[in-house]
């Protein structure tokens, strides 16, 4: 087994990292950033665009440039968090044949884990270029209440990116594993996850290499951007007053802003004031004006106030779902870069009694945990075990649209459990079994798996009947569900392959288109580099001509700049053969005068 | 057998690799030592392989403990086999073919066949463990170098970013001063002149660096060079043409240290609301009026407010 690399694949941001010499490293993009951008661009030359690079062109290619798809992947266009976000972005959403969440881009229709998978693949060329070797494996990172449809479609991502996904785990569980729980203690831990764009707390169990989520709650749409967007409003409100001037209507000092408020905001978080110096950010009749504002720590908490408490809610929420007390968690760890304000931790210090833990880079500390299991599965980190759960009860719907669980969620994959139905009339011919999944009472409130009938039953009085429902899950979650009639012996059954809405021809299909994307991107990108250099090569030519061309016959120099000059409003152009052409063509008349240049010499 | 206590424990050897990792040359030094180890582990394990066992106790060695499981009784005579490390003295004994000792020597064989599982198991294990930290280093090595290399232009990277701001003040300042302020006032002419001059010479000072301005106005929208801040509707020009900049981007050689920040020209591309990047500030009719003065950075600014 290869290395396996941990994905932390979030709503804004991604992270990657790895086990190397017995040590987790955080994998750096292309650019440099030890995060990227959960943001896809498609180009209308076909280009497809990944992070950083994605989200600035986005104000000009809004409509083809998708992000937050991790809100949409698995779930069906109908669903209430689908339709909030259609009235919010401004790409198109649409409603798959199968009734799933889907994205026109450009007039095709992408599955959400297909634009997943164009950001894992990145992530995966990140990883092998780190690695110098081939990745294949990975652990992806999802939040603890995905269902088996979320779960599934973000594993089919992985596969169309070429990644094998070893394991699917939640993202508090590798908080916990980074903080090396998990050795065989009996503990009770809360995770406080506060990102850029989502809030969640997670209460878990962990006793014997099982992480038992007991709750979690969340505000899908609190995060650290709220917190600059206070910032911000305090500088203009603070300049109108004294200036009598908006800077909201002017887009380069809202940008300065932006920029401005993030940075106080991390000062702040270890000094107790910063200066925010933005000189000349606007002028009217009387001349120039400056921004010179100093931002108390105390001002900030101030500002932000209302924000972090409508975190503290979902925490007593989910305290109350786990039925506990305070008194009984034993850690807090902070995950997200927000949770570093000290406004965070004092908080939730009042909330659970405890001093939450942050040692870790709260960014990085779920990807790190993500690479610690696969360190587990390749056998090199030994002293953890960690086990295969079912994430959600299983069951079947009973008289009165009652969900009836046949296996409780958290039990150690494989397994197998009966449970015996009967009939609800006289003389009912056949029973059908739908098959549920989730933690609701009510049938409908659960998501459905599918259902199939029993025909066959010999006609008896209600009661008389007995009917075996057994669910069967085999070490890859795959689901079999049979129902038996004892008397007859006649028997039905379904296998419930986890389905993402995607066909396994579907995936198959994706994975060879995206195989030719990224040989596609590696052309793209050779074509940047080739025209990087003639375009350094002209500007060098361009100044060598100036301080020396003198030395050459006039037709000379006209011809030089004949030729620079065509190079130059070619530049752009998309076509690597005349791209190359130009270099040879530049590159002669470069010899050319570094020959003049000798002869002068 | 004591050669198994010699052996590091593969937990050891990442722990240590984890605490020492500091300097590379100790890392190396370890490694080394770790290898070294690993060779008497394997030199070892290849002495017991060649030991003169009868046919039958080799096939028992071979054969692993399945037969024992069977519970098929060995009837060939059984040679009791020594620890690895005092076999060079004393290799085999014979011994007596007493009924009474057999069931004992059939024990001891099996435990000791148990232990050469057991090693070999081990011994794949850390061969294994081995190659994989010795491609690791070699790749951290690598990067290591790469990251050396690269390193210099990062510095100044690095520098000429925090430098950056101060630069785009400076323009600011200059862009402030209205047109013909100086006819007024002699003395702020003399004042400003010097200042323009500083300007200059920071602009010389980053030039010296290898930092050169990105170019942007007129060129088509880059991703790679420029960030779009704001869009504009005209039909007088290509859709993806920069039509300002609203704050210079620099690049050292081909790294872009800072980006472009541009208004680009799109199509009348029917946006959907809500989504607060799309609906420009500025009322496009303004822009449209507007001179292409953008090249003169931060001029502008004052037409604007």
């Amino acid at each position: 087994m290869g290395k396996v690399i941990g994905i932390d694949l979030g709503t804004t941001n991604c992270c990657v990292s790895v086990l190397e010499g017995g040590a987790v490293q955080i994998i750096s993009n292309k650019e440099g950033g030890r995060t990227t951008p959960s943001v896809v661009g498609f180009t209308d030359k076909d280009e497809r665009l990944v992070g950083q690079i994605a989200k600035r062109q986005a104000v000009t290619n809004a409509a083809n440039t998708l992000f937050a798809i991790k809100r949409l992947i698995g779930r069906k266009f109908d669903a209430p968090e689908v339709e909030k976000m259609r009235s919010s972005v401004p790409f198109e959403i649409v409603k798959a044949p199968n009734g799933d969440a889907h994205i026109r881009v450009l007039d095709r229709i992408y599955s959400p884990p297909e634009i997943s998978a164009i950001i894992l693949q990145r992530l995966k060329l990140s990883a092998e270029e780190f690695l110098g070797d081939k990745v294949t494996e990975a652990i992806i990172t999802v939040p603890a209440y995905f269902d088996d449809m979320q779960r599934q479609a973000t594993r089919d991502a992985g596969k169309i990116a070429g990644l094998e996904v070893e394991r699917i785990i939640n993202e508090p569980t590798a908080a916990a594993l980074a903080y090396g729980f998990g050795k065989a203690k009996h503990e009770k831990i809360v995770v406080y996850d506060l990102g850029g764009g989502t809030f969640d707390v997670s209460i878990m169990e962990i006793q014997d290499g099982v992480f038992d989520v007991l709750a979690t709650s969340g505000n899908t749409f609190l995060g650290g951007e709220d917190f600059d967007e206070r910032i911000i409003d305090w500088l203009i409100e603070g300049f109108k007053a004294e200036n009598n001037v908006d800077l909201r209507n002017d887009r380069l000092a809202l940008q300065r802003l932006k920029e401005a408020a993030e940075r106080a905001k991390c000062e702040l978080s270890s000094v107790m004031e910063t200066t925010i110096s933005l000189p000349f950010i606007a002028a009217d009749a009387t001349g120039p004006k400056h921004i010179n504002a100093v931002l108390k720590r105390e001002k900030f908490e101030e500002l932000v106030r209302d924000l972090v408490e409508s975190s503290v809610e979902p925490c007593q929420k989910a305290l109350w779902d786990a039925k506990l007390k305070e008194s009984d968690i034993d850690k807090v760890i902070l995950v997200g870069g927000q949770t570093r304000s000290p406004i965070i931790a004092r908080t939730v210090t009042e909330v659970f009694g405890k001093e939450p833990s942050a040692e870790i880079n709260p960014d990085e500390v779920v990807a790190m945990g993500a690479a610690i299991q696969g360190g587990v599965l390749t056998g090199d980190v030994k002293d953890i075990v960690l086990l295969d759960v079912l994430p959600l009860s299983l069951g079947v719907e009973t008289r009165g649209g009652l969900f009836a669980k046949i296996i409780n969620r958290n039990q150690t994959i494989p397994l197998q459990s009966t449970m015996t139905f009967t009939t609800v009339v006289d003389n009912q011919p056949s029973v059908e079994i739908h098959i549920l999944q989730g933690e609701r009472e009510i049938a409908s409130a659960n998501r459905s798996l599918g259902k199939f009938e029993l025909v066959g039953i010999p006609p008896a009085p209600r009661g008389v009947p007995q009917v075996d429902v057994t669910f069967e899950i085999d070490a890859n979650g795959l689901v079999n569900v049979s129902a038996r009639d004892k008397m007859t012996g006649l028997e039905q059954a379904m296998q419930i392959t986890p389905a993402s809405g995607l066909s396994p021809d579907e995936i198959e299909r994706l994975i060879i288109e995206a195989e030719t994307s990224v040989e596609k991107d590696k052309a793209s990108k050779e074509l940047i580099v080739e025209r990087n250099r003639l375009d350094s090569l002209i500007r060098n030519a361009r100044r060598a001509l100036a301080e020396v061309g003198k030395g050459l016959p006039v037709e000379d120099q006209q011809a030089i700049n004949q030729i620079l000059k065509e190079a130059d409003e070619r530049l752009n152009s998309d076509s690597m053969d005349e791209i190359r052409d130009n270099l040879a063509a530049v590159e002669g008349a470069a010899n050319r005068i570094t020959a003049a240049m000798l002869a002068m010499a | 057998m004591s050669a198994q206590d010699n052996i590091p424990q593969p937990e050891d050897l990442a722990d240590d690799i984890d605490e020492n990792g500091t300097s590379i040359d100790d890392f190396f030094r370890e490694l080394e030592e770790k290898e070294r180890d690993l060779q008497i582990t394997a030199d070892l394990s290849i002495e017991i392989a060649e030991l003169d066992l009868d046919s039958s106790a080799q096939l028992f060695i071979e054969n692993d403990v399945a037969i024992e499981r069977n519970g098929e009784p060995d009837p060939a005579p059984v040679r009791k086999v020594e620890p690895a490390h005092a076999k060079a003295a004393n290799p085999v004994q014979e011994a007596p073919v007493a009924k009474g000792r057999q069931t004992e020597l059939e024990n001891e064989v099996a435990s000791l066949k148990l232990k050469i599982a057991e090693m070999r198991a081990e011994r794949s294990d850390l061969v294994d463990k081995k190659d994989q930290q010795l491609k690791d280093f070699e790749n951290f090595k690598y990067r290591v170098d790469r990251e050396r290399r690269g390193s210099f232009i990062d510095q100044i990277a690095n520098l000429a970013t925090q430098m950056l701001p101060v630069l785009d003040n400076l323009n600011r300042a200059i862009d402030s001063v209205p047109a013909h302020a100086e006819e007024h006032d002699p003395a702020f002419t003399h004042f400003f002149q010097g200042i323009v001059l500083v300007n200059q010479q920071v602009n010389e000072v980053f030039a010296g660096m290898g930092v050169e301005p990105i170019r942007a106005v007129g060129s088509e929208f880059d991703p790679h060079l420029h960030e779009a801040v704001a869009v504009v509707e005209d039909a007088s020009k290509k859709t993806g043409t920069v039509v300002e900049e609203m704050l210079r981007g620099y690049k050292i050689g081909n790294k872009v240290i800072r980006h472009s920040m541009v208004k680009v020209v799109t199509a009348n591309q029917p946006v959907r609301p809500a989504n607060e990047d799309e609906r420009p500030a500025e009322p496009s009719a303004e822009d449209a009026g507007e001179p292409d003065t953008s090249e003169d950075l931060g001029s502008d600014l004052i037409e604007r407010s």
